[in-house]
This record gives C-alpha cells, sequence and structure tokens, in this order.
C-alpha cells in the first residue's frame, strides 16, 4: 500500500513559509530590479490616510496589458512637485522587491516624473465624451424600476460572490425569481461577453443587474467599454449597476437607469422589503378601520342629534301650546255655560219670586178669610140673606156659620 | 325597486325633522310623522350597530 519511496512528493525536506519567502526575496536582489525606470500609466491610485502613497504603473494597451503594484512612502512623496492621479503617464524611479508580509512583490518608488495623460486615461475619456455626446448619459433617458418586479435578471460571474450576495438580499428581502445570465467580468474579450449576456437575459426579466465585486481600475475597464455601455443603455427592461466598490464610477454606472454602490445594494434597490410592504398593509387596514370606526361614531352622534330633534322641545311646546288652547276653549266654554246657566237662574228666581209672590195662602196667612155659599165665592154682603149657611176658610182649618143680620 | 341604504334613511329622517320643526305643520300631521321617523331612528340605529359589529368582527380577524 502506500507510494513507492521515489514517487511520494512529500518525501524529503520541508521548508517554512518564511525560507521561500527568503528565496523570493533573494530573486530579486537581480540588477535589473534595481533602481530602474519603469514608464506607465497610474490607476489604482490612493493617497492613504497616512500619507503613503499607492498605485499601479499600467502598460496601457486598451486595459488588458500588464500592471505592477507600486508604493511611494510619504518621504518620497512629499518632494513630488505635481499630484499623482489616475490616467496620469509617469516614469516612476526605484527599486523592484519582495513584500513577504504581503506576499507579492512591489516597485517602491523614490521619485516620479510625469510624461502626461496615459492612453487608458485618454481612451476613457474620448469613450465618455462620445458616449455623452450621444446623449446616453442624460438623465431624461433614465427609466423607472418595477415597483414589484417578478424575475431579475443578474449580469455577472458564475463564480464570484456577487451571486450569492444578490441571492441572499433578495431572498431575505422579497419573494422574486433571479436568473444567472453568466459572463467573464474581466479580461480581453469581457466587454463582448457582457453584452451578450445582457441581450441574453433581457427578453426573460423585468429587471437586470450588472453587478461586479472590487477590482483595480484595469480589472472595472471592461465596463467603461462602449459595447457594454450601448448594450445597457438598449436593453428593453430598466438596468441596475453595480461595479466595483462605492468609489468606483464606470460608464456603465453613468448609462445605467440606477447606480448601486455594490452588488448588495443593488439587490435591496432592486425589490421592495417584503417586511416593510406587510407592516404597510397593516397600518393601512388599521386607519381603514380607524376611519370607518369614526365615520360610524360621527353618524350615531348626527343620528343621536336628530333624534332629540324629532321629539324636540318645538314639538312639545306646540302640544303644550295645543293643550293651553283646548283649556282655554274649554274654560271659555264652561264659563259661557255657567254664565247661561247663572241667566238662567236669575230669570228662575225672577219667576219663582213673582210665582211666590202670588201664592193665594199668604192672604190667609194675614188673616184674610174666603166665604163661599153653595161653593161659590162671596164677594158682596149684598149675595147674603139672613139665615143663610155659609163656608169659611182661615189659614188653618174651616167652619160653616150662619148670617145672622146684613148691613 | 332598490334598497334604501342607510343615507337615504337618514336623509328622510333630516326631512321628517325639519318638517315637525315647521310650526305650519299640524299636529295630527307630526304626530304620523314623529311615529315614522322613530322607525326611522331605530333602523339607523340598527344599520350602525351591524357596521359596527363589523368592524369589531374585521378587528378580531387582523389582530
Amino acid at each position: 500500500m502506500g507510494f513507492e519511496d521515489d514517487r511520494d512528493p512529500f518525501k524529503g525536506e520541508v521548508f517554512s513559509v518564511h525560507e521561500i519567502a527568503n528565496v523570493i526575496s533573494s530573486l530579486f536582489d537581480d540588477s535589473r530590479l534595481q533602481e530602474i525606470r519603469i514608464r506607465g500609466e497610474i490607476t489604482n491610485y490612493v493617497h492613504h490616510g497616512k500619507g503613503h502613497r499607492y498605485f499601479s504603473l499600467s502598460s496601457g494597451e486598451g486595459g488588458y496589458g500588464s500592471v505592477i503594484p507600486c508604493v511611494m512612502w510619504k518621504n518620497d512623496g512629499e518632494r513630488l512637485k505635481f499630484d499623482l492621479r489616475n490616467g496620469l503617464l509617469v516614469t516612476g524611479f526605484g527599486t523592484v522587491s519582495n513584500y513577504a508580509q504581503g506576499g507579492r512583490y512591489q516597485f517602491y518608488v523614490t521619485e516620479v516624473r510625469s510624461l502626461g495623460a496615459g492612453d487608458k486615461f485618454l481612451q476613457l475619456e474620448e469613450w465618455k465624451r462620445m458616449l455623452a455626446l450621444e446623449g446616453l448619459f442624460d438623465s431624461s433617458r433614465k427609466r423607472n424600476l418595477p415597483k414589484f418586479p417578478l424575475k431579475i435578471g443578474i449580469v455577472t460571474s458564475k463564480t464570484g460572490a456577487v451571486f450569492h450576495d444578490v441571492l441572499n438580499v433578495l431572498t431575505r428581502r422579497y419573494p422574486v425569481e433571479l436568473v444567472l445570465s453568466p459572463t467573464a467580468v474581466q479580461g480581453d474579450s469581457a466587454h463582448e461577453e457582457i453584452a451578450l449576456a445582457i441581450r441574453r437575459v433581457e427578453s426573460m426579466v423585468d429587471l437586470i443587474i450588472v453587478a461586479r465585486g472590487g477590482g483595480s481600475f484595469e480589472d472595472l475597464f471592461p465596463f467603461q467599454h462602449p459595447t457594454v455601455v450601448r448594450s445597457i443603455a438598449s436593453a428593453k427592461v430598466p438596468v441596475i449597476s453595480a461595479i466595483g466598490h462605492e468609489v468606483d464610477i464606470t460608464l456603465s454606472d453613468l448609462v445605467s437607469d440606477l447606480r448601486a454602490p455594490t452588488p448588495s445594494a443593488a439587490a435591496e434597490l432592486a425589490v421592495p422589503d417584503r417586511e416593510n410592504i406587510l407592516n404597510n398593509f397593516k397600518d393601512m387596514r388599521k386607519l381603514l378601520l380607524e376611519s370607518i370606526r369614526n365615520k360610524i361614531e360621527d353618524n350615531r352622534f348626527c343620528l343621536l342629534n336628530l333624534h332629540e330633534r324629532l321629539i324636540s322641545k318645538r314639538f312639545e311646546r306646540k302640544l303644550n301650546f295645543a293643550r293651553e288652547n283646548v283649556v282655554m276653549i274649554s274654560d271659555k266654554l264652561e264659563n259661557l255655560v255657567k254664565q247661561k246657566i247663572m241667566h238662567e237662574r236669575i230669570i228662575l228666581k225672577g219667576e219663582s219670586t213673582r210665582l211666590f209672590a202670588n201664592n193665594p195662602n199668604r192672604i190667609f196667612e194675614k188673616g184674610f178669610s174666603l166665604t163661599t155659599k153653595k161653593g161659590k165665592i162671596i164677594r158682596g154682603s149684598s149675595e147674603l140673606e139672613k139665615g143663610d149657611c155659609v163656608k169659611i176658610r182661615f189659614a188653618l182649618g174651616n167652619c160653616d156659620a150662619t148670617v145672622e143680620r146684613i148691613e | 325597486m332598490t334598497q334604501k341604504n342607510y343615507e337615504d334613511y337618514l336623509n328622510e329622517l333630516k326631512e321628517i325633522v325639519r318638517k315637525i320643526e315647521d310650526d305650519e305643520t299640524s299636529i295630527e300631521e307630526s304626530l304620523k310623522l314623529y311615529e315614522y321617523g322613530s322607525i326611522l331612528v331605530t333602523k339607523c340605529e340598527n344599520l350602525l350597530n351591524e357596521a359596527e359589529m363589523k368592524v369589531k368582527e374585521l378587528t378580531k380577524e387582523s389582530l
């Protein structure tokens, strides 16, 4: 079992990293790398907070040539008579050596002489001018993103972290289908591939994200290419761009309908947040119910008011008034009747007085008497003769009498 | 004939109240109006109660 001794790659001496790093460093002792002048275009320029300057010297062959990372220490940089910047064509003087801690070689620049703007920078400026003239960067061209996209296309590398970053954000925020249209994102023919990837996916989706992770000026160069810029401009659906880091703004970013600082940010801009939407709905529902409740309350109040008016004081007053009227009229009626009765009573009294006044018995009571002879009232003595029998009536009782003498 | 809604009833009620408040309206007429107005008040109250119940149910659902 196992390897035969002479075929086992692990047989023999094992070196430490440090030992090999020292070997590599010694290789840079070559006189061709010591105190030399290199001509190239400055790219990826960073003026570090501590005062050191980091940049690349690029061969400037359309963006796809060689690159050498450079460092210029603070004290050397302070002697510069001009500002370093991207796109500047320069000659640097210094030494190339191994930076063992970083695992890379660097050109340690001590002096820089400017040769004017570099090819790559000039190329970029020319493209920018040309495309701007075509109106591709006009803000009026920018399309609004769909509010609720169903399918989103992502044009990026099949292997990088970008796709997964975007997928993660989308999964968390909003249910949407993500279609990967894979493409190389750097290299000589990347611009052709990127444009093709956009064409391939644009009919299948509502929105395209063109994205690439961070990289050097040269790495991002395909996204400066007019082929890519034009394919974004003519895409059938809106495009969000997220190329490199926040500080890198490519021509693709200028032409896209929306520029995102990073691929994750692009995903966030592409879709609404599910939670926000749901909360929004909840708030709206609450508001709706609240307004219905208020409306009911208002109506109840209004109804109460009407109800009060329906059996209002005025109505009662009207009834009372009518009642008073009735009372008044009935009083009047009663009075009239009473008066009439009284009147009648007076008449009756008169009559009765008269009636009583004529009572014949009262004459008898005064002492008068009535004399009759054979039922006939005697009014004078001539009607009598001596010896006649008469009947005398008094107030109380009667008597029979005989006439004795006539006078 | 279409079903009368809350607003129809309320408008009728308003008109009735207006008439009753009008001194020209006779008592007899006012009484008749009052009777009908009371029915309308009950109807309106019922409709409002129903609406409120529905809102309560909906609120319960949304919790």
